[in-house]
């Protein structure tokens, strides 16, 4: 049965568009695929990363940790279930009968998917100045310049006439683009609830 | 009364679904918690990657024969490469310098060559032969000392370049 939460005298503010279109979007983000990315040479090694998931190439040989699929799992539905919130208490904000009910959806999930796009974005920023710290904490004998989240390089190394030039690519991908309109979009909605 | 039971559900459900998941992971893999965490033996997935010496026991180059172009002008060397490697490599460059009599001779290779993953592939070194116009089509590989190599290998993008010196008779 589903609860019925009035609050008589408040008249309805109509349907929260800027929800219903973060909600819609937030809905699609599991299946756009992931959201960076970091190649080196032409395809070498490949490492994608998205808050569902990550993926790690290496000449073709896929390497994953179960746990990891699973918590990418989680959070897939997690963000399904949050863009459903929103989704539906953007549309009951349309009503008066459950104005309260659309409020307690909207409130709760319109910033979810912005604190999750900035714990991700966090968490590659440190993984970026790690990775450049690298030829220090592990004492390699090159030194390594990595671009911070966006950009593309080139490791060279050598030693005893072997020399070793690695092309490096690291990117956001459409995906993460539309994250973040979908994040601003639920900020807005947020505000406007 | 319900609002509040809805909002706690509402909070509660992500928490389920996470201790589900994790859950149902450690369900899947018998409660095994290497299993769990690592999956497939890094061990295994590195023996993939890697290629082992046990398994590849050519040698990356095998000479072929040397011979001296219609004109007696060029000094043409004819290589087989096999590639250790589990994807395709492409040579883009290879220059061996050889001696014949004192006389250093620069070899080149000609075009670039896709040798397939665990293959082999024919590549073909060509330089200015100086003064040999009686020389006969075919010379005897133990008559030049390789001085100098140098190969360029790009493997998936990465390059490699290998440098050697004072490697010897070529036969």
């Amino acid at each position: 049965m589903t609860p019925e939460i009035r609050e008589p005298g408040k008249p309805s503010r109509g349907i929260n568009w800027p929800g219903v279109i973060a909600g819609l979007l937030v809905l699609a983000l599991p299946f756009l695929g992931s959201w960076w990315r970091l190649i080196l040479g032409t395809g070498a090694l490949i490492f994608t990363a998205s808050p569902f998931g990550v993926q790690l190439s290496i000449f073709g040989e896929s390497i994953h940790s179960p746990l990891v699929w699973w918590l990418g799992l989680a959070v897939q539905l997690c963000v399904l279930y949050i863009g459903l919130l929103l989704l539906i208490g953007s549309l009951l904000a349309g009503t008066r009968r459950y104005a309260a009910i659309a409020t307690l959806l909207v409130r709760f999930s319109a910033r979810k998917l912005l604190w999750l796009l900035l714990a991700f974005v966090a968490a590659l920023f440190v993984f970026s100045v790690l990775a450049n710290h690298l030829s220090e904490l592990a004492g390699l004998p090159f030194p390594l310049h990595l671009p911070y989240l966006v950009g593309s390089t080139s490791i060279a190394a050598g030693v005893d006439g072997l020399r070793i030039t690695i092309p490096v690519f690291m990117g956001f991908t459409r995906a993460f683009t539309v994250a973040v309109l979908a994040a601003l979009l639920g900020l807005v909605a947020g505000e406007y609830q | 009364m319900t609002a509040r039971i809805l909002s706690a559900v509402v909070h509660l459900i992500p928490a389920l679904i996470i201790i589900a998941c994790a859950g149902s992971d450690f369900a899947v893999h018998g409660w095994d918690v290497p299993a769990t965490l690592i999956g497939e033996d890094p061990l295994v997935v590195v023996e993939r990657l890697v290629p082992a010496a046990a398994d590849f026991d050519e040698e990356p180059f095998e000479l072929n024969e040397l011979t001296v172009s219609e004109d007696r002008s060029t000094l043409v060397l004819d290589l087989l490469v096999h590639s250790p490697f589990t994807v395709p490599v492409t040579i883009k460059d290879a220059v061996v310098q050889v001696a014949l009599n004192g006389t250093a001779i620069t070899l080149r290779a000609s075009d670039e060559v896709i040798i397939p993953a665990r293959g082999s592939g024919s590549l073909r070194l060509e330089g200015a032969l100086p003064g040999l116009t009686a020389a006969p089509a075919v010379l005897p590989l133990d008559q030049f000392t390789l001085s100098r190599m140098s190969i360029t290998v790009d493997v998936s993008g990465i390059e490699l370049e290998l440098e050697s010196s004072e490697l010897g008779v070529l036969g």
